[in-house]
This record gives structure tokens, sequence and C-alpha cells, in this order.
């Protein structure tokens, strides 16, 4: 399946849904979940993933905290309130989004009269 | 996980530096994300060379560049406020240099007007981050050093406007400035969520950017009252400015280095503090007479030139090479420091103060230009050195 180019519109939402479930988590950690849960149907990249957590904490969504693990800075990102509610939001009209998509994908039903006897 | 040398970290992160991701906080990330994914293949029975080889394959060309160029423009675009005002201040700065250069009434007021740009785009960026990261520590300090450095700004508009009071703002400044910095080398260790190494490292492309600008126009400036022999009031001005900012700038970069070290080291911490306190105190010239001042001078070279090698230099031939600039900058200190308390003759000057010495700085620059702590330091060098340049030497 090519999923970056579905994957685009809805990173933001999984992130946040993501932080939401697991109070925080750093950049590796968020990738290895989404890998997990999508069966690695999903591969989240570099690219993907850290313009979109930059652009969250930039707009209050997500704050961030560093740790030194390994000899090396671990950020860890969490939600800010504004970020739990907005995960809450984003989350239902995804998943409405994805039920409409559905409806629409699955094959028309066929109208037809045999119930009728024709 | 957690088997990577810091040699095998150093490879990375040096890997990272020339793919053009130069951003900290941003470098800081990948390489901790990096290296999760090489451990994860070491721990599936790969070589580290081969799981590094692994990695890098899988990144499309200049895809680590690309990252960088999303982030930042994503960081820009928010910061727009005190954005506006840093360009707005540039604005007037130079159009303060141009007009007192063309003998225009008003200079005066336009240069002063860049200094409250300047101020309002630190008060304006400083207020954003500590509203957005209510969570983060130490908001104390970040307005300890705001308030000093708004004071130091406010010294040179009483200079300028002739009001008295400017030498008593100043030490002020420069007491409260030693005294809070001194303070951040203690304080902000570890890996604890402090406010102002944050805010920091998200301005230091911007801060560069700003400090390197300001340094090319005023060396340009520079140039004519050097060669043509005259000199220039407005250069130094501005010269004065580029060290001060720079200076504080190299000591903030410091925070950075000690942000990852997890042992507070006492020494090195009172060497910042030693280094930054004989950085300001010049600043003071009513206050210190020439010796003093040159006594300073010439202690700030090797200690400052330590601490850059410490904190930035990691190769081996790149440490020598440092060293041996930092040698050359402190005699070049020492003799023009001899002259001036009348120890030397000061024909000795002729030695050191030269086109051929200004060149060799220079390229030193540019030999570190990708080397955050040096290169800032060589812009400190070369800033200094064109501000007790004697005009009347020539440069040839």
């Amino acid at each position: 399946m090519s999923s970056s180019e579905f994957i685009k519109g809805t990173l933001k939402t999984i992130i946040l849904k993501l932080l939401a479930e697991n109070k925080q988590m750093y950049g590796y950690e968020i990738s290895q979940k989404v890998e997990e849960l999508s069966g690695s149907e999903i591969k989240l990249t570099y690219g993907a993933l850290y313009p979109v957590l930059y652009k969250l904490e930039s707009e209050g969504l997500l704050v961030a905290e560093t740790e030194v693990v390994d000899g090396r800075a671990r950020k860890y990102y969490s939600l800010t309130p504004q970020g739990v509610e907005l995960a809450r939001v984003k989350v239902s009209e995804l998943q409405k989004f994805t039920e409409t998509l559905k409806n629409i994908l699955l094959p028309a039903p066929k109208i037809s009269l045999e119930i009728w006897g024709s | 996980m957690g088997v990577l040398s810091k040699e095998q970290l150093q490879a990375i992160r040096e890997y990272l530096d020339r793919q053009g991701m130069t951003y900290k906080p941003l470098q800081d990330e990948m390489l901790d994300h990096v290296s999760c994914d090489i451990e994860k293949l070491i721990a599936s029975g790969q070589s580290f060379d081969a799981a590094w080889l692994a990695i890098t394959k899988e990144l499309p060309p200049k895809q680590i560049q690309t990252i960088q160029l999303e982030t930042m423009e994503t960081i820009n675009k928010r910061e727009s406020l005190s954005k506006w005002f840093a360009y707005l201040s540039f604005f007037l700065l130079f159009a303060g240099s141009v007009f007192k250069l063309m003998k225009f009434p008003g200079a005066g007021q336009l240069l002063i007007g860049s200094f409250v740009a300047i101020a309002l785009a630190l008060i304006s960026g400083s207020t954003f981050g500590m509203i957005a990261n209510k969570e983060k520590r130490g908001g104390w300090l970040l307005v300890a050093i705001l308030v000093g450095v708004l004071l130091f700004l406010a010294s040179f508009t009483f200079q300028i406007l002739h009001l008295p009071g400017a030498i008593e703002l100043r030490t002020i400044a420069v007491v409260s400035l030693c005294a809070s910095y001194t303070a951040s080398f203690f304080y902000l260790r570890g890996s604890k969520n402090y406010v102002l190494p944050w805010l920091h490292e998200r301005y230091t492309p911007a801060i560069e950017r700003f400090i390197f600008i300001l340094f090319a126009a005023v060396f340009l400036m520079r140039m004519p009252s050097l060669i043509l022999g005259y000199e220039d009031f407005v250069s130094r001005i501005l010269m004065v400015i580029t060290i001060a900012s720079a200076g504080l700038h190299f000591h903030a970069l410091s925070w950075q280095y000690l942000k990852s070290e997890e042992k507070p080291n006492v020494i090195f911490s009172l060497g910042l503090s030693f280094s930054l306190v004989i950085f300001m105190l010049p600043a003071l010239v009513d206050f210190l007479d020439v010796n003093a001042r040159g006594v300073l001078t010439v202690l700030f070279w090797p200690v400052a030139g330590f601490m850059a090698i410490r904190m930035g230099v990691k190769d081996s031939k790149q440490k020598a090479v440092a060293a041996g600039a930092t040698i050359c900058i402190s005699i070049v200190s020492l003799v023009w420091a001899l002259g001036a308390s009348g120890s030397l003759p000061v024909a000795a000057n002729k030695w050191v103060f030269n086109g051929l010495v200004l060149v060799a700085l220079l390229s030193f620059l540019i030999f570190f230009r990708q080397n955050r702590f040096f290169r800032i330091y060589m812009l400190i060098v070369i800033s200094h050195y064109l501000f007790v340049y004697p005009w009347e030497l020539g440069v040839w």
C-alpha cells in the first residue's frame, strides 16, 4: 500500500491520538508505535514526522521535555490542555470522515427487482 | 538499547552536520532517532557499519536538509512579531549609519530607533517563549538577562543623546549580565527543562544571521577608513554592538553544551564565568584605564579560545589549528596591549596590525565556518582587531 499520500493529511491527528493515549513519547517511539499499530503498513519517515512535531509544538498543542539518555538528548512530547481537546475533536472528525469514505468506496448496492419476483 | 559509543554518536552528528542539519534542537532529536534505528538493527545481529549503511541508503538525497528547511519554515512563520522587529532594527541601524556617513541630521535618532526595535524583538520573543512554555523552569533567569541587555542598550541610547547616567546604566547592565550569566552556568545544567536554553536554541539561527550580517556590513564600512587612513565613529559604535552581541551569544552557546553535561563541572563553569567577566569589563571604558583593559583583553582570548575548543572542536587536526589560531590571537593582543601601555614602542604595532594578519584572521574564520563555537569566537576576534586597529597605519 502506498501510504505516504494518505498519511499527509492525517499525521497530525495520528500523533495527537497517540500522545493522548501515551502521556509522553519521543520521535522514534512515535514512529515505532505507528508501525506497530498499522501492522508495518505505515512507516513514518524522518521527513514526515519532525516538521509536524515542531508545528504542533509551535502551535502550543505539545510541550517537550528533554532528557539525556545513553549520552544523547531525547525529547519527550506531551499534549497541552489545548492539545488534549484538539486530539478529541480531530479523532472524532477523522472517524466520521473514514465512515463517509467507507460509504463512498463500498461497491454500490445493485438495484434489483428480484425480491419482487421479476 | 544504548549500545553506541561516543565516537559513533559523534560520527552520526557529523554526518547530520554535513547534510545540512545545523539547527541544534532538531539535530539532537534526529541524532537520537537515527541512533535508535541503528541500535534496533544492531540488536537484530548487524554490525554498526552495516546498520549505518542501511539507514543512510534509505534516506533520499537532500532529505536531511529538507527536514531542516521545512522545520525552520514552521518555526519562522510563528515568530513573526519578533522577526519583524528584528528586520526593523536592521533597517534603522543601516539607515542611521548612512545618515551619519552622509552627515544628514537624525542619524542618532535612527540608531536609537534601532535599539528600541531590538529591545521589542527581544521582549516579544521572550514573552512568547514564557507564555508558550509555562511548564519550563528558570523564567527568572530569562528576565534577569533580558533586563541586563535592555539596560545595556539603554546606556548606548543615553550616550548618543548625551544624557547623564549612561556610564551608571552600563555599569548596572554589566554587573547584572555578569551575575545572571554566571548563575546560568551553574543553574542550567543537565537535562532539566529550562526556558532560557530552549529559547536560545530556537533563535540561534536568527541570532547568528543577525550577527554575521551586522559583522559583514560593519567590516565593509570599516575598511575604507583603514585603507584611506581616517577615523570613523559610526563603524566603531557598530563594532562595539557587534562585539557585545557576539560575545553574549558566544557565552550563551555554552548552555547548549551544559545541557548535555550530566555531571557538574565546576571548574569549567568557573572558566566560563571568568571569561564572561573579562569580556564584559572593557565595556566600562570610563572606569578602566587602558592598562586594565589591555590586561583583560589579553586574558580573554586564551580563556575564551580554550572554552570554544573544549565545547565545539572535536577533530584533533581542527583542534591543533584552533589552538594555533588562539595562540596567534593572544600574541597580537599582547603586542597591542603592551604598545597601548607604553611598554613597547608604538612602532611594534606595525608587525601585528597589517593586511596580512587581517587576511590570516579571516582565513581562520572561513576555515571554522561550520563550527558554531569557534566561528563566533573568530568573529569577536576580528571585530575587536578592527576596533583597536590604528587607522593611521593603513592596511598594507
